[in-house]
This record gives structure tokens, C-alpha cells and sequence, in this order.
């Protein structure tokens, strides 16, 4: 089975509030010194998943991300959890919050990478949280997308899928190739063992150029958005705490009653 | 009257005896050798270092019976048993020699009768009751008594019962020997005190005879039988442990070899640390025979004592039992077998995963070992192989090197609210920046600046630097975890990626001296990191103020109120021998109430924090370590227990707060006390 998974590096989501610095101006978040980026959280549990039909089955895992030089680290820690490869696109050009966008990379990219039988994503990233590039790449790539993972298994027919709705969960079964984006239900993923680490140190990691994968550079050109910032603020916070008084009984009622009212 | 001039059933008394001999010396060589080889089995490991040191640091401990007498002053009187018992039969052994061995056996007669012969027997008779005195002392307390620290086995029965024969059989040889030849005489003083009885008794020559020559030829067999069944059993320490005090690591209590990063992927597939006695050194090896089963480390591991699996006693046992099951496989010309006992391991067979991730690495197991068993590194090995190989752990572990691996720390995430740094301002320091000329830097660690308790300790320290008119620099947002926690719980290529990085960043600063607050840190920066290329001058600040308050740069004028006690961080006082400092700046407080714990300096108890034990949760249904120690500070009736270590100052806290002393104890870092008894400036 060749499996490739999607991750981005994104601003630790540890980042105290402190720190947390916007410039209003560009709709940035300006990287606070000091604290490294991290992989996205979703990302690492969708490796997680990847690396569990690895122990079971035989399959190469391939891992992507695009971002700047640093964003290697990202393919390393993927590699140190159990991904065979990896590769890093690196162009001034892939530079976007959007989620077309990205997606459209990306599928260039599996192209080149070529037959694949699964692909994984977070199912949204840690910093945005727009949780759209795994949907629209399934498109680009015209395979099933299943959503909110937190179980793959291989059947016959394909793959079953066990999936998070909101009152439970729900058992899908999709054929392959197929795009299944995972959630955090998966389960802890695994510290890379010492062996991994060193192998991952010592791997190269190919960089891919828009040149690389045959991108329309005119796609990425301003004007292509789907989506457009509009404005960025950091909310504010507020936290307001009110004690009804009165016995336990008629405490337990009030809170009820109001509960009831903000439904 | 030698007994072998006689011929027996028309064999020669000579050939008996040396046939005998002979036959006892091949069963003894023969098991020697394989000992020799299954030590020879570990991996080389260079203890011939500084040998002179080695050979008279041995001689001394062993004739002075150091090594069993260190333990009596907490009440444990066995000891005094051990060196009456170890003086009074190396008098017998050297007698064996000799007696029974030049002037027997050689025929070397000249030896025999006389002043000599009177001045031997006369040192005999009165150690041989020293010895007797020390078996039925021994037999009271292992079969009456029944301390914890022993274990009942038919080994140590057995010895005893033998020792106890040969010295019996020598008093009667002895005063039977007297008696036909008609001798009167003070001395040797019991044997011719029993002579003289038999002789007033008026037993018959033929009844003395019979008895001399068959207490004789007991008395060599039991001899040969002894020293046959040494080598078989755990009395094997007699002859191994000199050895083992020999081999002992010389500067450092807990030698953890590391795993080498540069490792080729074939090499790593033989493995990552220890999981089979064909990873142990050959150092370990010798020191699962050199053990006694005495049990010292037993009755004082904070593991065992807070009813946790392992007890040190156990796990070298098991060690020694998988050993000696799995060597004569491995020793074997079968090349199929050995790979198939490659596969036996410890883990889980003889030694359960939760033992090893039960051990603090307090070391106190080795302070109060008294022949320098390396019970830590062991334990180390084995969490290396757990971690790096089998990726088993405990779940807090894993998160704490995922949080080292990510971002550096062990604390991120949930646990700290604040990342490194964001104090620096409010204690009104500056973070190093190159070309500054600062050569000195505080070295904080981790829990000193991430967790909120412990940055108050921080503070407290850097303003006691200050009034003492030190400079020096803080790295702020720039300083990396040292990686302790991360060797002591086996993952040891994060510790190494660390000490690369570490080294790095200390060069480009071009820093000179390291003061530090934690102990762990201090020990990972002082003892490991030379390893790495990075050998600067590491303090603690507990050295510093100790030297700042003898030269009189720091002094204080207000006293505490409060009686003290001080709680010796393991890191700190077993592990680098600094315990006196902490003690001599505390004595400067003026009027200041001190009380000492039972436990402390070198043999203090763990606070339960040490060895990444930060991160793992107590196992449920036993009791807290830290607890534990919380009561024995209790004891002493202190209103404050004093630490230098944010671990244990942690831990102290956590265990005043759940044993609900809040209000009547409280733990307090030493520069925090220390700060409060100056004058503000």
C-alpha cells in the first residue's frame, strides 16, 4: 500500500497568550523568538494513522509539506515516526492562506509522486483551522474523501473507516485510492524510537520548486484566492464568573432554567 | 604426629590427602573458569585505570571491614558480626595454609611444635570463638529475628552449619591433639583447657585417637568441601568482591554509558542497550556474583520502601539467576543457540518492565552497598533498550520527550503557563548577548524557569547573586533543556542531540563558568557533558554561596524564627559529594534552629523526583515516595524543610500539601531562606 500524508509546520499552539503577536497591517501572525515551530498536532495524529496500517500491512509512507527551508523538520520528525520519504516544497511562490491553493500544490505534488493507494491529512491545521485542504484535494485528485478518521482498517472492498460525528461515530468502508482525513480520536501518536531519530538526521530530504512538479505559475498569482483575509485580531479574553447563591436545591434549578434559555 | 605417615586400608595418608586436594581443586578451578568466561561475556569496559589507587583503596576497606561496618552507625550491628567473622576466619584460612597445607601436607614439619606453633593456635582458639560467637549471632537473626533485609535460603544454612563444624572439629583435633601428648600448658588457652578436662576425665589414649584422626579428616574434607561450594554458591562473594571493590567506578557513583549516536543501521539492529547479559559489561557481570543477598540496599531503596516492585536485592539476584541459565547456551560452539537466547531477556523474564521504570536512580542502593555493586546503570541500560528499541513507556514519559523533542523542554504544554523568559524582566536581568564580556552564566533549567514555584526560587537566587556583587548573564528564551530527564529515562540520542546543541550555544556566548540551581542539571553539565566536548567550570550555587559567605561577600542579620531542617537533593550530596556547603551558609544565619534528619547528606532519602520520576505517576496503592519523606522531616519538629533542587523542593511541597501540614511545615528553596535573612538593600 503507498500512503502519502500531508503535514504542515505551523506556530506552537503552546505560544502563551504573552507572546501571541499579530501585525494588523499584513494579517500576520509574527513568529515569536524563542519558541520553534511545531507539526500540526492533526498532522501528527494522521502519520499516527499511517504508521498503524505500516505495523500492520506492508506499506511505504511518503510525507509532504510545504513551507520554508525549516519546514524540513517537519519531514524529519515524519520520518522518525516511521515515513520511508519525504519531500519538501519550497517555493517563494507557494506562499498563501489558501486553501485552493495549497491544495493545488499539493496534488501537483502527488502527481509526480505518482500511483498512490491512500492519502492522509490532519483534518484541519493547528494555527488556521480551516480544515478545507483535505476535502478540495480529494477533489483535485478525484478519489472518495472520507473525514474525521479515528480508525483505518484494510477489508476486501478497500478500507473501513470509523469516523467522528458529533453524537457518536459512524463505520464507512471506501474503496482505494481514496483521501481520509484524520482526527485527534486516532489516539496518542507514537515518540519516534532512537533508531528512527538517527536515520531521519541522516536522511536527505528533496526540495521540490514550483519548476519541479509542473505548477501553472499562473494559478498562484494574486487574484486566484478562494478565500481573502478581511481583517486578523487576537480576541480578547474575558472571563466573567457569577455565583448563584440560595441552597444546593434551588441553585441546581436556576443554573437548569438558564441552561435551558441559552439553547 | 602426622597423620598422613599412616597408611589407610594400605593406601598412604600423602596420596588421601593430596588426591583429595587435587580432585577439590579441579571442581574449584574448573567452576572458576567458567565464571571467568561468562564475565568475559560482557562488553569491555576500561577499569585498570589508576590501579595502585584501585589495589590499596581495595586492601584498606577490606581489612578494615569499611565496606560492612559503614552501616552500624544507623543501628544495622550485623556489621560488627561481618568483620568478627571476616578477621577471625582469616586467621583459619591463613592457618589451613600453613598448617594443614606446608607443614602437613609438604611434610614441612620444622613448622610444628614450638614457640610458633603455640603463638597460632593461641591466635586460633580465641578468633574460633569470635567466629562461633558470630555464626549463632547470625543464626538468632536470620531464624529468630528475621530482619527484612535477608531472605531465608538453605545456602546461607548450609555455610553457617560448616563453619560452625570446622570450628568445632578444630577444638576437638586441638584438645585431643594436647591431650596424647600429655602437654600441660596455658596456652593456647581453650583447646588445653578442654585437654586437661579429658585427661582429668581420664578418657583412654585409643578414644582421643580415634577422635584426632576422625575430627582430622572432617576437618580437611569440610575444608575442601567449603571451598569447593564457594564457587557455587552466594559465598561467592568471597572471592569476588575484592575484585569488585577493586573495579569500582572511581570518581562517580553512576557511570550511565551512553548509546552511541554514530551507530550504522547494522549495529542498531544488534540492539540499544541492554537487554541481555551479552549487553552488560563485564563489570556487571562481576557484580551479580560479588552480591551477598546482605539486602542493605533492600531496606533502604525509596522504591521497595514505598511498596513498589523492585528492590534492588531482587533485581541483581535475577540478573545473576538469568545468568548463570542463559551463559553455558551462550557459551556454547552452537551458533543457532546463541541467537536464540539473543531473544531470551531479561525484560519481562527475569526483571518486569515496571521495575525499571520503578527506580528514582537516587543511588542510595550503591551508598550502602558494601561491596560497590552498580545497581543504576543497569537499570539505565535497560530503559535504554525499553525506549529506543521497543518503544515501551510510561505514558508520562512519552509525553515529556515528546514535549523535549518538539520544543526543547520537558514542561511544555499544559504544565507551564509561561515560557522560558518571561520572568527575566521582573527579576531585573538581562539576557546574554554576544560581546557583552559576561564569561559567567546562570544556568536556570527547565523547572526553574517554566514552573511558577520554582521561578521564585529563581528570582530569589538572582538577587542573592546580585547583593553579592556577581556577574554573570542568563541565556532567557535561549536555554535549552540540559537533557537530563531524558538519559535517565533511556532516551539517550535526545540526550546526545542536546549536549551537541548545548555545547554549541555555550561556545558562541563564549562562556567560561556555569553557576547552577538544579542538581540535576549541575551533575549532567559537570560529569556528563565532557564526554560531548564541553568541559567548563559547573558550580552550584550552593558551592558558590558557601565560598561567597566565607570570604564574607554575603551575610545576613535576621534570623528565620522557624526550625530548620535541610532536605540533601540525591543529585547533590550522593551523587557529587556537596553536602557541607549548604550546611556551613545555613550555620551563618544569625540564632538560627537546625535539626538534622535521620537521613541525610550522603545516605539521604529521595524526595521521589529524581531519574524523570517527575513524570511518571506513582503507582496507584502504594505510597508516595515523597510522602514518605515528608514524615521523617516531621520528625525532627521542623516549621521549615530546606532544599536545593526544584525537584525535591516539588515534591516536598506536594507532600506537605497532601498530608495537610500547610501552615505548620513549609518547604522553602535555600536561596529563598537565605534572601529573607538579609537586610533589604
Amino acid at each position: 500500500m503507498n500512503i502519502i500524508v500531508c503535514v504542515k509546520q505551523v506556530q506552537d499552539p503552546e505560544i502563551p497568550p504573552s507572546k501571541f503577536k499579530i501585525d494588523p497591517e499584513t494579517k500576520q501572525v509574527i513568529p515569536p523568538a524563542g519558541v520553534p515551530p511545531v507539526i500540526s498536532v492533526y498532522d501528527e495524529r494522521a502519520l499516527e494513522a499511517a504508521c498503524r496500517l505500516k505495523d500492520k500491512y506492508k506499506a511505504k509512507i511518503v510525507a509532504i509539506t510545504i513551507g520554508t527551508d525549516k519546514a524540513s523538520e517537519v519531514i524529519r520528525h515524519a520520518i522518525s515516526m516511521g515515513a520511508d520519504d519525504g519531500y519538501l516544497l519550497c517555493d517563494p511562490a507557494f506562499e498563501s492562506k489558501d486553501s485552493f491553493k495549497t491544495a493545488y500544490i499539493l496534488s501537483k505534488a502527488i502527481e509526480k509522486i505518482g500511483a498512490f493507494d491512500l492519502v492522509l491529512c490532519g483534518r484541519q491545521a493547528a494555527d488556521w483551522g480551516a480544515g478545507q485542504v483535505g476535502s478540495i484535494l480529494g477533489e483535485m485528485l478525484t478519489v472518495p474523501v472520507v473525514s474525521f478518521a479515528c480508525d483505518i482498517d484494510v477489508v476486501d472492498t478497500g478500507l473501513r473507516v470509523k469516523r467522528v460525528v458529533s453524537d457518536g461515530y459512524e463505520i464507512l468502508e471506501v474503496p482505494m485510492p481514496c483521501l481520509i482525513t484524520v482526527s485527534s480520536e486516532v489516539g496518542l501518536p507514537r515518540l519516534p524510537s532512537g533508531m528512527r531519530i538517527m536515520l531521519a538526521r541522516k536522511k536527505p530530504i528533496p526540495v521540490w520548486k514550483a519548476t519541479d512538479i509542473n505548477i501553472e505559475h499562473s494559478l498562484l498569482e494574486k487574484g486566484h484566492e478562494h478565500t481573502e483575509i478581511i481583517g486578523l485580531v487576537v480576541p480578547e479574553r474575558k472571563s466573567e464568573c457569577e455565583i448563584i447563591k440560595g441552597t444546593p436545591k434551588e441553585a441546581a434549578y436556576e443554573i437548569a432554567e438558564r441552561l435551558v434559555s441559552m439553547l | 604426629m602426622s597423620l598422613l605417615n599412616i597408611s589407610y586400608l594400605g593406601i598412604s595418608g600423602y596420596v588421601i590427602f593430596w588426591g583429595m586436594f587435587v580432585i577439590a581443586l579441579f571442581l574449584f578451578s574448573r567452576r572458576i573458569y567458567f565464571l571467568y568466561k561468562v564475565i568475559r561475556l560482557g562488553k569491555g569496559e576500561d577499569r585498570f585505570d589508576r590501579i595502585g589507587e584501585r589495589i590499596k583503596y581495595t586492601l584498606s576497606t577490606m581489612f578494615s571491614q569499611r565496606c560492612t561496618l559503614k552501616s552500624i552507625k544507623k543501628g544495622d550491628l550485623a556489621g560488627i558480626g561481618h568483620a568478627l567473622l571476616f578477621w577471625g576466619f582469616s586467621c583459619f584460612f591463613i592457618s589451613y595454609i600453613i598448617l594443614i597445607g606446608f607443614a602437613e601436607g609438604f611434610g614441612m614439619q620444622f613448622l610444628r611444635g614450638g614457640t610458633f606453633e603455640r603463638a597460632v593456635f593461641t591466635v586460633l582458639d580465641i578468633a574460633g570463638l569470635f567466629v562461633i560467637f558470630c555464626i549463632l549471632w547470625a543464626a538468632v537473626r536470620r531464624y529468630l529475628i528475621k530482619p527484612d533485609r535477608l531472605e531465608m535460603s538453605f545456602e546461607a544454612g548450609f555455610i553457617m552449619s560448616m563453619v560452625l563444624s570446622l570450628m568445632v572439629l578444630y577444638y576437638a583435633i586441638e584438645s585431643c591433639r594436647f591431650a596424647l601428648m600429655g602437654e600441660s600448658s596455658r596456652w593456647p588457652p581453650i583447646s588445653m583447657a578442654i585437654a586437661t578436662y579429658l585427661l582429668e576425665k581420664n578418657v583412654g589414649q585409643a578414644t582421643l585417637w580415634g577422635v584426632f584422626v576422625w575430627s582430622w579428616w572432617l576437618h580437611y574434607i569440610f575444608i575442601l568441601v567449603f571451598m569447593v561450594y564457594i564457587p557455587y554458591s552466594k559465598h561467592l562473594h568471597i572471592l569476588v568482591s575484592p575484585f569488585n571493590l577493586m573495579f569500582k567506578p572511581m570518581d562517580r557513583k553512576v557511570l550511565i554509558e551512553p548509546v552511541s549516536s554514530d551507530m550504522s543501521e547494522e549495529e542498531m539492529v544488534k540492539g540499544l542497550g541492554i537487554s541481555g547479559i551479552q549487553d552488560l559489561k563485564w563489570k556487571d557481570i562481576l557484580d551479580v556474583f560479588a552480591c551477598a543477598k546482605c539486602g542493605r540496599c533492600h531496606i533502604n531503596c525509596p522504591a521497595q520502601l514505598s511498596g513498589k516492585i523492585l528492590s534492588p536485592r531482587e533485581f541483581i539476584k535475577g540478573i545473576k539467576e538469568h545468568t548463570l541459565e542463559v551463559a553455558p547456551l551462550l557459551l556454547g560452539q552452537n551458533g543457532d543457540k546463541q541467537k536464540e537466547e539473543r531473544g531470551k531477556t531479561f525484560i519481562d523474564g527475569k526483571v518486569k518492565e515496571e521495575e525499571i521504570w520503578a527506580c528514582t536512580t537516587c543511588g542510595l542502593c550503591q551508598e550502602v552497598c558494601p561491596v560497590e555493586i552498580e545497581h543504576v546503570r543497569k537499570l539505565i541500560g535497560l530503559r535504554q533498550n525499553l525506549v529506543l528499541e521497543k518503544n515501551t513507556m510510561p505514558e508520562g514519559i512519552q509525553n515529556m520527550l515528546r514535549n523535549m523533542q518538539m520544543r526543547g523542554n520537558p514542561w511544555a504544554g499544559a504544565q507551564s503557563l509561561r515560557l522560558k523568559g518571561d520572568w527575566i524582566n521582573e527579576a531585573g536581568m538581562e539576557p546574554l548577548k554576544e560581546g557583552d564580556g559576561i564569561s559567567t552564566l546562570l544556568w536556570v533549567g527547565c523547572t526553574g524557569s517554566l514552573i511558577d514555584r520554582n521561578v521564585k526560587a529563581t528570582i530569589s537566587l538572582a538577587e542573592l547573586l546580585k547583593r553579592a556583587g556577581i556577574k554573570f548573564g542568563v541565556l532567557g528564551e535561549g536555554e535549552p533543556c540540559c537533557g537530563d530527564p531524558a538519559r535517565r529515562a533511556g532516551y539517550d540520542f535526545q540526550f546526545q542531540i542536546l549536549a551537541e546543541e548545548n555545547r554549541e550555544i555555550l561556545r558562541s556566548y563564549n562562556i567560561k563558568e556555569i553557576i547552577t540551581s538544579c542538581p540535576h542539571c549541575y551533575n549532567t553539565l559537570k560529569n556528563e557533558y565532557p564526554l560531548y566536548g564541553l568541559d567548563l567550570k559547573i558550580i552550584h550555587y550552593t558551592e558558590l554561596l558557601c565560598d561567597l559567605v566565607k570570604r564574607d561577600k554575603l551575610s545576613f542579620s535576621k534570623t528565620t524564627g522557624s526550625l530548620l531542617t535541610y532536605h540533601d537533593p540525591c543529585y547533590l550530596s550522593r551523587y557529587n559529594g556537596i553536602y557541607q556547603e549548604p550546611r556551613t551558609v545555613i550555620g551563618r544565619i544569625p540564632d538560627v534552629r537546625y535539626k538534622e534528619m535521620e537521613r541525610s547528606c550522603k545516605e539521604t532519602f529521595c524526595c521521589g523526583g529524581g531519574g524523570a520520576h517527575m513524570w511518571i505517576e506513582e503507582k496507584r496503592g502504594t505510597t508516595r515516595i515523597n510522602h514518605l519523606r515528608i514524615e521523617e522531616v516531621t520528625k525532627t519538629g521542623a516549621n521549615a524543610v530546606i532544599t536545593s533542587c526544584p525537584y525535591c523542593l516539588q515534591m516536598l511541597e506536594e507532600g506537605i500539601e497532601s498530608k495537610g501540614l500547610k501552615g505548620v511545615l513549609e518547604a522553602k528553596e535555600l536561596s529563598e531562606v537565605l534572601l529573607a535573612a538579609m537586610e533589604k538593600t
